[in-house]
């Protein structure tokens, strides 16, 4: 009679073993299986991003655009921007005394635009000529020497001249000009 | 190259000098080894940064002059560690417990699976990194851009936070910007391998970290699974590739917990793995504005934990050690706040009723909500299937690890509840701010949530029922180091 509860207990206490032994090597290979799967799904991303991105990044194709530029421009300082970039031109107003509040980019502490998070593309000119244009920093105030223009259309050079008040300096190419300010 | 790779090995040797002067290696296994290497890089990392911020207040402007005082404070460390006696009879790891044993066989298998992940992970890495090497939207408008300023403009750094730059966030803390400077001082020109190298290490020093913390704590197999959830997240992995400071920060944020929990499963009197704690969150709290939400969770917590378990004396003490490390970091960051940096923007555009209003729209709750379970299922989702490894592996708290492990839980709850709280009250239009944020915030706890995990659930050894091949399996601390009782 001992001899049989011993071999109960003993076969009990086996399948019991094996029963963990599965479950555990199961919860093993879920694990390892998705951890791989995920990780050949990355690297199958990884390459064919880097096989379609054969054109220069945009941060490297907007450092090219403006390298011209930086010959003529001082080394330090602030300088005012313009773009026919149509978000931009939805974005940025032109900082005005009664609107001391107003930063930069034309934001105002009191009312923030809406969805101005919402669209990171609306902004991209803007900030990709001012990381490019660092440590220069780039406003829309009308009381800056220098003014900086990226268009990506067409513009009447006299028209615009005569609208902001401003002489071309240097045509750079690719739509990116230099102007001062006309003498007062 | 070689003087970017000197740049970043001087900063790992002074991690790695200053960390053995509270962890003297006593224990010879290479795990112990690896987790001290995985601390040292972020504190490494972290020191230079602190070290090039004064330098830049300072004044100096010699670039030859900073790599020499870099060089002077690794031989001070390294002299105070061989010929010094103080610290290294403070020594944290005395009573650390030994390595618990693995199975060899699941080891084995794991350890495959591990490096084959590794592997796969690293080249994604480099691929992403080749197609984009400047980062993404944030790496060149904030993080990247403040360092360009800051190495551009020589004497004339502070120009980077004028307030004309507001909108690239001016306020956000300097351990990047000031880290990737600093290699590029080393390299005399810029180069976008610096960024990519600084945020590469990082992300791989969570995944180092992560395994060898829950080797020591657990077992190896456990570790590497621990290691291999981290590189099978793609989101993490490609955040990496970003070079955002997200990663660091969840670096910092875990380091800290490894150091909560290597104390109170230690069975030393010594406090010092809390005062390393208090240095890595110091440092998260350098690294980015969340990382002052980390800091006031880790004081909440300790003090709803300790108190109520081991009364005023041990937390003061605790605190004591802890406010040691964090001190120093942190008055670098109050100057930074006060002198440099402009008000914050989700606070300095509202006022109290606007607040209030915010708070009292349930619409919002309900938005947040769902944000947080889409965001959460869409970067992270695949993992659900802890809760299936878990219900088949089950899971277990030693007593030992109890301390470490309600931490992380804890700190783990405030941070959720900090990070949904702000988005509450955020000025900014909420859809379009969680849209470009929440993924990030979620990232950022990620690892710890991991260690965790995996601090909780069985080790595959364990889960056998411990006769696996006859070995002892994931042995309780105290029992393993056959020291304690």
């Amino acid at each position: 009679m001992e001899f049989i509860c011993a071999g109960t207990c003993f076969f009990l206490e086996s399948s019991m073993i094996s029963h963990s032994v599965v479950r555990r090597n199961i919860g093993i290979v879920i694990i390892v299986l998705l951890a791989l799967i995920q990780s050949v799904g990355l690297l199958f991303g990884g390459i064919n991003l880097y096989l379609s991105s054969t054109q220069k990044d945009q941060v490297e194709a907007y450092e090219k655009r403006f390298e011209g530029l930086k010959n003529f421009l001082p080394s330090q300082g602030v300088i005012r921007y313009i773009t026919d970039d149509e978000y931009y031109k939805k974005r940025f107003r032109i900082n005005h005394p009664t609107f001391p509040k107003l930063n930069t980019v034309g934001q105002s502490s009191d009312e923030w635009p809406l969805n101005v998070f919402a669209v990171p593309g609306a902004l991209q000119a803007y900030l990709l000529t001012q990381h490019s244009l660092a440590p220069l920093i780039l406003v829309n105030a009308i009381d800056c020497e220098l003014l900086v223009g990226d268009f990506y259309s067409e513009i009447s050079i006299p028209e615009f001249s005569r609208q902001n008040h401003v002489i071309l300096v240097k045509d750079i190419g690719n739509g990116v000009m230099l102007f001062r300010r006309e003498p007062q | 190259m070689m003087l970017l790779l000197l740049s970043i090995l001087t900063s790992l040797w002074i991690g790695l000098a200053f960390l053995s002067l509270f962890w003297a290696d006593r224990k010879s296994g290479y795990i112990h080894l690896f987790l001290k290497c995985c601390l040292a890089t972020g504190l490494g990392f972290g020191i230079s940064s602190c070290c090039f911020f004064l330098w830049l207040l300072l004044g100096v402007s010699s670039r030859t002059s900073f790599a020499v005082t870099e060089i002077a404070l690794f031989a001070i460390f390294t002299g105070v560690y061989f010929y010094g006696t103080g610290p290294r009879n403070y020594s944290a790891e005395a009573g650390l417990p030994d390595l618990p044993i693995s199975n060899p066989k699941i080891q084995k298998y794991l350890a495959m699976a591990f490096y084959a992940a590794l592997v796969g992970a690293l080249v994604s890495f480099v691929l992403y990194t080749l197609a984009h090497p400047h980062g993404n939207w944030d790496a060149w408008t904030i993080w990247n851009m403040r360092a360009r300023f800051v190495f551009r403009t020589g004497a004339q750094w502070k120009t980077a936070f004028s307030p004309l730059m507001n909108w690239s966030h001016t306020d956000y803390p300097l351990l990047i910007p000031c880290l990737v400077t600093r290699c590029w001082y080393y390299i005399g020109h810029e180069t976008v391998t610096a960024p990519a190298l600084v945020s590469g290490i990082f992300t791989f020093a969570t995944v180092g970290l992560a395994f060898s913390s829950i080797a020591v704590l657990r077992n190896e197999s456990q570790g590497y699974l621990a290691g291999l959830v981290l590189l099978g997240t793609p989101f993490f992995i490609q955040n990496g590739t970003f070079q955002y400071a997200d990663i660091p920060l969840g670096f910092f944020f875990m380091a800290t917990m490894v150091l909560f929990s290597l104390h109170d499963s230690s069975s030393s009197r010594n406090y010092n793995f809390l005062l390393l704690a208090g240095i890595t969150a110091g440092l998260s709290a350098w690294t980015k504005n969340e990382g002052q939400l980390f800091v006031v969770s880790i004081l909440i917590t300790r003090f709803a934990l300790i108190l109520t378990a081991k009364g005023w004396r041990t937390y003061l003490k605790e605190m004591r050690f802890f406010a040691m490390g964090l001190l120093p970091v942190l008055i670098i960051l109050i100057y930074f706040k006060i002198e440099l940096a402009p008000p914050n923007d989700l606070f300095a555009s509202q006022g109290f009723r606007s607040i209030l209003e915010k708070m009292i729209d349930l619409s919002r709750y309900i938005k947040i909500m769902k944000a947080f379970v889409r965001d959460i299922l869409q970067y992270f989702g695949h993992w659900i299937v802890f809760a299936i490894y878990m219900f088949l592996l089950g899971g277990r708290i030693h007593e030992k690890n109890k301390p470490g492990i309600y931490t992380c839980l804890l700190v783990l709850c405030l941070m959720f509840a900090g990070y949904f709280s702000i988005y509450v009250i955020t000025p900014h239009e909420l859809v379009g701010h969680m849209k470009t944020s929440l993924s990030r915030l979620l990232v950022q706890l990620w690892p710890s949530f991991v260690f965790l995990y995996f601090m909780i659930v069985n080790t595959p050894e364990r889960s056998s029922g411990s006769q696996d091949n006859g070995l002892q399996s994931d042995v309780e601390p105290q029992s393993a180091s056959g020291v304690l009782k």
